[in-house]
């Protein structure tokens, strides 16, 4: 008898995922013009956002929240020939300078219309720009199951993350790993820097592609002998299009300015990419 | 939080449907989620495609702006012929076509 509701409740599922995916992607093709332009004029779109996700999620994720949401953000200009230049800066030597991270911080944050740093309140990663590798789902709440979540060929991990359970949904679809054990003050201030880095805003930036994300910081790793820096969810290895092992490849992770909340996690939509999803 | 159509229409077949199933909390929410974006995106369709042009952007700067729903009623009530029947004709229209798949996709 369990094993029949189970199975039930796994066809219902399905069903409704694959009505979901569509109406989606109907209703995106539809009206991204006069999406588009509501948000090009600078509507807050806080309470509107439920319909702006549709035409920002792509086909990247079934998961389309009714809730009221922070805005997500526009992009101005010419982010072509600023990924070329960003591009140009990343692989003109191995180690990135202070200047270089400020140089390709402030061209991200003027093309994708966010404030973005290297550091912030005095904390910085020990890489801004470095390898990133697939992580597994990680459990959200007590009792959640891999079943509960999109991606699942990515499994779950067995343990919590390093910041235990998340406050909501949203944070473990979007959640990036990050050296914090490699913070050269990390064993003497944990206590003070665990608090400040539990699920901070950061963008995610796949400079091949152009492809951005706002994530948080979700859990601590990968190990350095792994020769990566960064481990990415697996909704944002998706959208990143990077991939583990041989293939793996590098992303730049930078903070994000949002002292009141306002940009929402998940795929950064500029009017060049948006394209895409068309 | 409710979804617009929510204040007019309930879909009462789904939930008994859902009801049925012996299934954790938070797996009825994932089902209860997907089926209400299902019907909220296409209300939200049938709204923009009730307006009129120059109403639509207007529409979606009120939404942006409306805590509780309320204002938005009003001018959808107000901007489109017997808003109130159609809404509630829609979702029971699609509350129809899910309950055709999932009953369909259970007897497959």
């Amino acid at each position: 008898m369990a094993q029949h509701q189970d199975n039930r409740y796994h066809q219902i599922k399905r069903v409704l995922e694959i009505h979901h995916k569509k109406v989606i992607k109907d209703f995106s093709r539809k009206h991204a013009p006069l999406l588009k332009k509501t948000a090009s004029k600078g509507v807050s779109l806080a309470g509107a956002a439920v319909i702006f996700s549709s035409l920002l999620a792509g086909a990247a994720s079934s998961d389309i929240s009714g809730t009221k949401q922070p805005i997500r953000s526009e992009k101005k200009e010419g982010s072509e020939d600023e990924r070329k230049d960003i591009n140009l800066i990343l692989k003109s030597g191995n180690l990135l300078t202070v200047e270089k991270e400020n140089e390709i911080a402030n061209k991200l944050s003027k093309n994708f219309d966010l404030k973005l740093s290297s550091t912030l309140d005095g904390n910085r990663l020990n890489e801004v720009y470095g390898f990133i590798g697939a992580e597994q789902h990680l459990y959200r709440w007590p009792g959640d199951t891999l079943s509960n979540h999109d991606l699942q060929r990515a499994g779950i991990a067995p343990l919590k993350g390093a910041f235990g359970y998340f406050d909501n949904a949203e944070q473990e679809k979007y959640y990036v790993a990050v050296q914090l054990h490699e913070l050269p003050d990390w064993n003497s201030k944990w206590s003070t820097l665990k608090p400040w880095y539990r699920y901070r805003k950061v963008f995610v930036y796949n400079p091949d592609n152009g492809k951005a994300v706002v994530a948080v910081i979700g859990d601590s790793g990968p190990s350095k002998f792994t020769g990566k820096t960064f481990g990415g969810s697996p909704e944002i290895m998706e959208y990143l299009q990077r991939v583990d092992g041989a293939q793996k490849g590098k992303v730049v992770i930078l903070f994000i300015e949002d002292p009141d909340n306002k940009v929402a996690l998940g795929p950064v939509i500029t009017n060049d990419n948006l394209a895409l999803t068309r | 939080m409710k979804f617009l159509f929510e204040e007019i229409a309930n879909i009462e077949y789904l939930n008994l449907e859902f009801s049925k199933l012996e299934i954790e909390e938070t797996e009825l929410d994932h089902l209860n989620h997907l089926a209400k974006s299902i019907i909220h995106h296409k209300t939200l369709d049938l709204i923009l495609d009730e307006l009129p042009d120059d109403c639509r952007e207007e529409f979606l700067v009120i939404l942006s702006e409306d805590e509780d729903h309320q204002t938005v009623l009003d001018y959808l009530k107000k901007s489109i012929k017997d808003f109130e029947v159609k809404l509630i004709e829609k979702v029971k229209e699609i509350e129809l076509e899910l309950m055709a798949e999932i009953k369909g996709e259970g007897t497959a």
